[in-house]
């Protein structure tokens, strides 16, 4: 058996809904918006949105309208899900002020027959909130009558005549509730409405309908009350209708892109805001006439270009001008819509972007930064908002200015001027001297402090009581104070005997140093130092630091030789508590701190590792032993502060910052390379700031918001298909398609002419490829003239700039398909291998294509081979030192020939498309377009293919990945995630042929690349016993993670999973059992042999109580085989590492 | 009609909206998520919305038939019931069966 956790890395970030209204409260303006399965609840402010809730559904959000019933005063949410589960929602604020979401009704409106419609689910409400419209199946029309005072809404079918509707909408304004729709039949496209008894649960009549409107409209628009009516959206024209008048206008503006999405922007209805797929944002206005009996009517319909957006999925305006537009091509947005033109016509301003990995069309993992830890490099978003994203598990500083500055042992910022909060001053040690710079605005100086001794090394200096300076060097303690001829030395303590100081901390009123073993408790005075206590330990101080709180403050202290922790307590430094560390490894940096209120102690070593315990602050007993691996040096822990919370930043060769999430520690890289000294800076010019120096820099920067994937944008203004990393040449390769405009000449001939600068128009370098027997490119003969023309590029990126070095045109009518960087045979150089297809439209599948094979070298990219093959190459992949390749429906192997050739060795034929290609050893695992998967095995001698074993399922698959020897995962289109398994070990051949299941899950996105690896350093202590990971990327750009399980910890969990179910209520009212189902057009099977990863963890987000209630009666094993009753904290301590998988 | 009369008097719910948004570092990127709901509380729901089971097509048959049984006399006492307990479906159910044995 195989058992196995998948978990939700970064959750999808494709909108595909939103909607404005007064949600939360009757007064609150809110912003709802749906990213596939995840609600987001925004408030509206001065300040811009809010973010309030966000909600998980059981359930891939299809349609959500927003709806208030005239004895609501607020707003509700009807939504349906894919699988037909409908429920109607509130967000109210509970009993402790926690907003809260209600689920007002709900229920699934599935038929168990009924074709699904081809253009998907359409769901309206009447304006009057009578009754909700849906459109699931062709031929039939369901409504769910709002009735208030019964507990069922009955949902009823209504037969429609029409078969193929694009659209439809409630109209506003009339009597009894009345549709409008936009249908198809064999003459064209035409508007028809029907008006809907509620009683009898018909249609009563027709009230209007106008044949043959234009043939793409798509859209319809209801115009409230007193206008009525509807507008029509087309793809060159935009009509108004309301039964009598009917206004037509064709404005040239929107004939090129096909108009997508729409919102209202008054609630007369007078104006609407246009979105087309190009991402081009119009605005359409109604112009009204008075009529002779004194009411108005349509007059003109105006079309006005009001500029750029991202490509939009959905709108909708909230206030004074701001517009949201949610997309699934790339970063969402909010704009401002102003009459005061920016430049070139844009009458829209971005505001604020929401950063989305949509779609997540490849992927790879590489360690970039060799530092143990993975980014992966995604090809993400589309058209003009196709990017490169850098994502790493970690957290970013954004430098804001850098000193040269090489050497610093110490760094402390300090208030001089102290009628202010902010830092002015910036104070950095040598060995032995001290400097001190003073930040003024921007700029920065040295400078002397008068009292302050700048021939030594500075262990310690900051702001103190009484308006004092404390300056720590290894002769003593020196109090600096500010008299009336300006700052001056006010007390010295200096230490006795022959050892200086070497370690110190200090809080605001008292100092604690030690000399050799001997440590001493200074209290500071106004003007005067006084020595309170002191001990001599058993060893040498290597570290020490004092706790929170006064006068009975903890002191850690670390020691040399015996290599051990121990806990003093002030004010007489009493031995409260000995922790021996085991290892060799002297105490570097000690810390003491409360995170979320929970007491840490950390101790970090000379060889990169650290300790960390939990401390009871009043005995000081230290427990929860811990050790992580943050880098590969001496490390300095300090602490600081950010967005008002308490942080630790390990200096290190891998700077690490630590903080307290749901009162767990976590571990998050930052992006720097490496960092020996750190302070919290709050200056004015750079507020909320850390000082950071290196070993020959002081940067100064801010600190990301605490997060823990870090994503960097590479625009590249075309659309990413395929990425391949090549270490060798330290390049990275991407397949691009740009949309080029085609433009007819005078003499006939057309060419193509790029609509705007993108990453293969700006290279460094670029060329055009070329073919020994190119196919002549002929143009289709019924083909329409298509205006658009895909080219498709190869670009060489640098690794660690992202610059495109050169840009490769392939041939017209060819389509890059496939990409790796291989080694072959025995030939030492590197390899790009790109297959291709020459796309005709009269073929139902391409006919022809090419293996492409190029050197990168001396910054220039030769191609290297050419090999013609019949059809696609779907899939390229290095087996053996040969090249695999998945064309059509063959599975092809190449190998290398002296002569720089590529040969076919050997073919198997046993597939309907073979999209996908994995390889382990001699396996070979094929994801087929329609036939699931099958395993084959290459047999080195005969030099042939065999089939082992293969899924018989008609699985529709998306991605597949190798997970052992007998292991492989496979998604398939209808959001699925399943597990087979090869039995090597049955009795008979057909037994070993069939691959069992091991494992069903609805994933709930698409899976469209799937690479093994993790995000997590190999460095960090990851103690869940998880192996072989992968990572899924999907269409809405989220990231998943697989993991292997053992049995017993997969049953563990499964009785957590279970129990979860009970204590996590589903809003909507879906069960999980019933989300997490396999399911298909064809069947519906249990979720088995998975894990639901996101549900495990959402058990750290309970209340304690929950917590308690949840793990009742669950047994664990104690470690020694032994099962006895698990704790609220034995359970937290398995999530938690299992959190730290991803 | 230029762009500024199509722009002019945009609607405002509060007009302190957005003025204190502030672009003068360029464009805003919003990292900051809302706080997850995790309801632990039953709330019952106050509605179940309910499928009509019944095919459309065996729906119309009985409303034929029930039409017709209208417009004989003999059979109004009857009808008087069905349409005060429609929601009874085991009596229609026995209506339909009757025709057809």
């Amino acid at each position: 058996m195989a058992y196995h956790y998948v978990v939700t890395a970064q959750k999808p970030t494709a909108v595909t809904s939103c909607i404005t209204g007064n949600f939360t409260s009757p007064t609150d303006l809110n912003l709802l918006v749906a990213k596939v399965s995840r609600l987001e609840m925004y408030l509206v402010t001065p300040e811009g949105l809010r973010p309030m809730k966000e909600v998980g559904l059981y359930g891939r959000v299809a349609k959500m309208k927003l709806f208030r019933p005239p004895y609501e005063d607020k707003d509700l949410v009807f939504i349906l899900t894919a699988r037909y589960n409908a429920m109607i929602l509130e967000w109210r604020s509970g009993a402790n002020g926690e907003l809260e979401v209600v689920t007002r009704a709900h229920g699934n409106v599935s038929d168990k027959i009924g074709k699904p419609s081809e253009n998907g689910i359409l769901a309206v409400i009447d304006p009057q909130a009578r009754v909700i419209g849906l459109r699931l199946y062709d031929g039939l029309f369901k409504i769910i009558p709002l009735d208030k005072d019964s507990t069922e809404l009955k949902a009823a079918s209504l037969r429609l005549e029409e078969l193929n509707v694009y659209d439809v909408e409630f109209l506003h304004g009339c009597s009894n509730p009345t549709i409008i729709l936009i249908h198809q039949d064999l003459n064209g496209r035409h508007i028809k409405t029907h008006e809907i008894s509620l009683r009898d649960k018909e249609f009563m009549k027709i009230p209007w309908k106008q044949d043959n409107v234009e043939t793409e409209a798509s859209i319809l628009i209801p115009v409230p009350s007193p206008l009525g009516g509807a507008i029509v959206i087309g793809q060159e024209s935009i009509v108004y209708h309301d039964g009598q008048s009917y206004v037509a206008v064709a404005p040239p503006q929107i004939k090129l892109t096909p108009i997508n999405c729409y919102c209202r922007v008054d609630t007369r209805g007078l104006r609407y805001l246009l979105g087309d797929i190009a991402g081009r944002l119009f605005m359409l206005l109604l112009e009204l006439q008075d009529k002779p009996d004194g009411t108005q009517a349509v007059k003109d319909l105006k079309v006005e270009l009001l500029g750029d957006i991202p490509i939009p999925e959905c709108m909708t305006y909230l206030d004074n001008g701001v517009v949201f537009v949610g997309s699934r091509f790339g970063d969402s947005a909010l704009v401002r819509l102003s009459s005061a033109r920016e430049d070139a016509g844009q009458y829209v301003q971005p505001m604020e972007s929401f950063t989305s990995l949509a779609p997540i069309v490849d992927m790879c993992v590489v360690d970039l930064e060799r530092q143990g830890q993975n980014q992966l490099i995604t090809c993400s978003g589309a058209f003009k908002m196709g990017s490169l994203r850098i994502i790493r598990n970690g957290i970013g500083i954004q430098e804001q200015a850098s000193i040269d500055l090489p050497g610093i042992k110490g760094m402390w910022a300090l208030t001089m001027n102290t009628a202010q909060s902010y830092h002015d001053t910036l104070v950095l040690s040598f060995v032995g001297q001290t400097r001190v710079l003073t930040l003024n605005g921007e700029e920065v100086e040295e400078t002397d402090i008068k009292g302050f001794v700048s021939d030594r090394q500075t262990f310690y200096t900051g702001n103190v009581c009484h308006n004092q300076l404390v300056q720590v060097t290894d002769e003593g303690i020196r109090l600096i104070a500010r008299g009336a001829s300006g700052w001056a030395l006010a007390a010295e303590w200096r230490v006795a005997g022959a050892r200086g100081l070497s370690v110190v901390a200090c809080g605001d009123s008292r100092v604690v140093a030690a000399a050799g073993p001997r440590v001493y408790l200074v209290h500071i005075h106004d003007r005067a130092l006084e020595l309170k206590a002191e001990v001599c330990m058993e060893e040498e101080v290597a570290c020490l630091d004092l706790g929170p709180g006064d006068e009975d403050a903890l002191l850690g202290v670390g020691l040399w030789t015996d290599i051990s922790v121990k806990v003093l307590k002030l004010p007489d430094l009493k031995h409260m508590h000995t922790e021996k560390l085991s290892g060799e490894i002297i105490p570097r940096s000690l810390l003491i701190c409360v995170l979320e209120g929970v007491c840490y102690l950390l101790c970090a070593l000379g060889d990169g590792s650290m300790f960390y315990f939990t401390v009871d602050p009043v005995s000081g007993v230290l427990t929860n032993k811990k050790k992580v691996t943050l880098g590969t040096q001496p490390t300095v822990l300090r602490s600081f502060r950010s967005l008002s919370t308490t942080n630790i930043f390990a200096c290190s060769d891998r700077p690490t910052v630590i903080f307290s999430s749901n009162h767990k520690l976590v571990f998050s890289n930052v992006n720097l390379k490496e960092v020996t000294h750190m302070c919290s800076l709050n200056a004015q010019a750079y507020p909320d700031s850390l000082a950071l120096a290196t070993d020959s820099t002081v940067t100064i920067g801010t600190i990301d918001e605490i997060q823990k994937l870090h994503i960097r944008t590479v625009p590249l203004g075309e659309t990413p298909r395929r990425i391949a990393y090549q270490e060798a040449t330290q390049t990275f390769c991407v397949i691009t398609m740009r949309v080029d405009k085609l433009e007819w000449s005078m003499g006939g001939g057309s060419s193509a002419v790029s609509v705007r600068a993108s990453a293969s128009t700006a290279a460094a370098s670029s060329s055009s490829a070329t073919s020994a027997a190119a196919p002549a490119p002929h143009a289709p003969k019924h083909a329409p003239n298509a205006l658009d023309l895909e080219v498709h590029n190869l670009l060489i990126l640098d690794h660690h700039t992202f610059e495109v070095l050169h840009a490769l045109q392939l041939m017209t009518n060819e389509f890059a398909m496939s990409l790796v960087s291989c080694k072959l045979g025995d030939d030492p150089n590197y390899y790009y291998a790109v297959g291709t297809a020459f796309l005709n439209p009269e073929e139902s599948e391409p006919k022809q294509g090419r293996i492409l094979l190029f050197h990168w070298a001396e910054g220039k990219l030769v191609q290297i081979a050419e090999k013609d093959i019949k059809g696609a190459c779907y899939s390229l992949v290095e087996f053996n030192g040969k090249l695999l390749a998945s064309i059509n429906s063959t599975v092809r192997l190449f190998e290398w020939t002296s002569e720089k050739e590529l040969r076919l060795e050997c073919s198997h034929f046993n597939n309907v498309v073979a999209l996908y290609l994995k390889v382990k050893g001699d396996f070979i695992l094929v994801g087929d377009l329609m036939r699931s998967m099958s395993l084959l095995q290459y047999k080195q001698m005969e030099g042939s293919f065999e089939e082992i074993a293969r899924d018989y399922s008609p699985n529709w698959m998306t991605a597949v990945e190798i997970l052992d020897d007998d292991t492989f995962l496979g998604a398939e289109n209808s959001f699925n995630l399943f597990v087979c398994q090869k039995d090597s070990a049955a009795t008979t051949d057909e037994e070993r042929q069939q691959m069992g299941y091991m494992g069903l899950f609805h994933n709930g996105d698409m899976v469209n690349v799937m690479r093994a690896g993790s995000l997590v350093g190999q460095h960090a202590d990851t103690n869940a016993p998880v192996t072989n990971p992968v990572l899924l990327a999907t269409v809405s750009g989220g990231i998943c993670l697989v993991v292997q399980l053992a049995q017993e910890l997969y049953e563990f969990l499964h009785q957590l999973e279970e129990r979860l179910t009970h204590t996590i209520k589903s809003v909507g009212k879906i069960p999980h059992s019933f989300w997490r189902s396999f399911n298909t057009d064809i069947k519906t099977e249990p979720a088995e042999g998975f894990i639901d990863g996101d549900l495990i963890e959402s058990f750290l987000d309970l209340s304690r109580e929950m917590q308690k209630e949840t793990v009742t009666g669950l047994q664990i094993d104690d470690g020694g085989g032994m099962m006895r009753e698990a704790t609220v904290d034995d359970i937290v301590k398995v999530v938690e590492d299992l959190t730290r998988i991803h | 009609m230029s762009v500024i009369e199509f722009l002019k008097d945009l609607p405002s719910y509060d007009e302190h909206n957005f003025t204190l948004f502030n672009t003068d570092h360029g464009i805003r990127n919003c990292s900051k998520r809302p706080s997850i709901y995790l309801p632990t509380k039953e709330i019952p729901s106050e509605q179940i919305i309910v499928t009509e089971k019944t095919n459309i097509l065996l729906r119309y048959l009985h409303q034929q038939w029930e039409k017709k049984n209208n417009n004989s006399p003999k059979k109004r006492d009857q009808s008087h019931i069905e349409q005060n307990g429609d929601d009874s479906r085991s009596r229609k159910r026995q209506c339909l069966n009757s025709p057809l044995n």
